[in-house]
């Protein structure tokens, strides 16, 4: 059993943690990146506008959110859960694979802002598309106790179907690198 | 008594304050620099080079705290603590990172960060991350039980083994 594997069976389970949603602000993405590093992943979520003089892509990046493998490949479960559900009901959700532009076609805008740590994260399914709520434990869900929701991103079953793809394939490679992310055992 | 000792003893007196993080948001920091003035230590955090899929990123600070050397030692005995303890519950964390000739060059943000001065300092091990809470408590001695925590910093166990290692061999 790894280091992760140990820890799941000190955990509370997300459906088991209270949440507080006063005054959380909300993004509405129309992209998302997801980067694994050695220590922790980031997840971007940006606004992407398009220039036709240039023929060139802005994005903003609007939030950037960096969490543990864990809790990743947590959010990962909980997304293609609620899209299973979707899916079931409406049919087959194609995602965006493949079509992110490449770093040439595309301009940062600004300074992205702070990777905000989070290490608990809901995944709420709603008829249009998915909402996801990241949020800080500071007790690492071990006591009970309301948790604040930092921030609140509410994106399509298209886009959440992107986020679960590129989390697949990053994820796939940061286990090949140092080794399996254990959640369950 | 020489005055640190007459200090600490009064210190001990005041019960621990409550810390309040109700405004504060915590910040991912995968590297650590340390800098060194006549009087106080300056520890940046930030974030080392990464490719995302805009193109490279340099390595950025993205918080600087400044602490007199009393609370640094402060700081890192309550590294030290928490180090132990974590190897001691679920083994080695490996070799220190996020320091050393890596994190060498880094530029600041388009605005520079102004250090924020420090006296207090909280450090928390959970089994994943280790939590750092920043404090200027403009009044120790009083009975104020609720401080309120001004920078929110967490890392990796091995970043923070690498800070722990810095610090030691810096004072």
């Amino acid at each position: 059993m790894g280091f992760f594997g140990r820890l799941s069976r000190r955990r509370k389970s997300v459906a088991e943690v209270v949440f507080d949603d006063a005054r959380v602000s909300t993004t509405y993405p129309d992209w998302v990146a997801f980067t694994a590093m050695r220590e922790a992943c980031m997840i971007d979520f940006v606004l992407l506008a398009h220039e036709p003089a240039r023929d060139r892509q802005y994005a903003t990046v609007l939030y950037r959110a960096a969490m543990t493998g864990y809790t990743a490949k947590q959010l990962l479960t909980a997304l293609q859960t609620a899209i299973q559900r979707c899916e079931q009901q409406f049919g087959k959700i194609q995602g965006h694979a493949g079509r992110l532009p490449q770093a040439g076609e595309i301009a940062v805008t600004g300074e992205p802002p702070d990777p905000m740590y989070v290490n608990c994260a809901r995944v709420t399914p709603t008829p249009e598309g998915v909402v996801m709520d990241f949020a800080f434990n500071f007790a690492s869900a071990f006591v009970s106790g309301k948790v604040r929701i930092l921030h609140r991103v509410v994106v399509g079953f298209y886009l959440a179907e992107t986020l679960v793809q590129r989390m697949l394939s990053e994820i796939r490679d940061h286990e090949f690198r140092f080794g399996e992310i254990e959640i369950d055992v | 008594m020489g005055f640190f000792n007459w200090l600490s003893e009064r210190m001990c007196l005041v019960p621990p304050p409550v810390f309040d993080d109700s405004s504060v948001s915590p910040v991912y920091a995968d590297f650590v620099h340390l800098g060194l003035t006549s009087d106080s230590l300056v520890i940046n955090f930030g974030l080392l080079p990464h490719t995302f899929p805009w193109g490279r990123h340099p390595a950025i600070v993205l918080r600087r705290v400044a602490m007199d050397f009393r609370t640094a030692r402060k700081l890192l005995a309550a590294l030290k603590m928490t180090i132990q303890e974590h190897e001691r519950i679920l083994g080695s964390i490996g070799s220190p990172a996020g320091c050393a000739a890596e994190t060498q060059e880094f530029t600041s943000s388009a605005e520079p960060i102004h250090p924020t001065r420090v006296n207090l300092a909280r450090v928390t091990g959970t089994p994943d991350e280790v939590v750092f809470d920043f404090v200027c408590d403009w009044k120790p001695f009083g009975n104020v039980k609720v401080v309120h925590v001004s920078d929110r910093v967490v890392t990796s166990f091995r970043t923070t083994k690498g800070l722990f290692e810095r610090i030691a061999s810096t004072i």
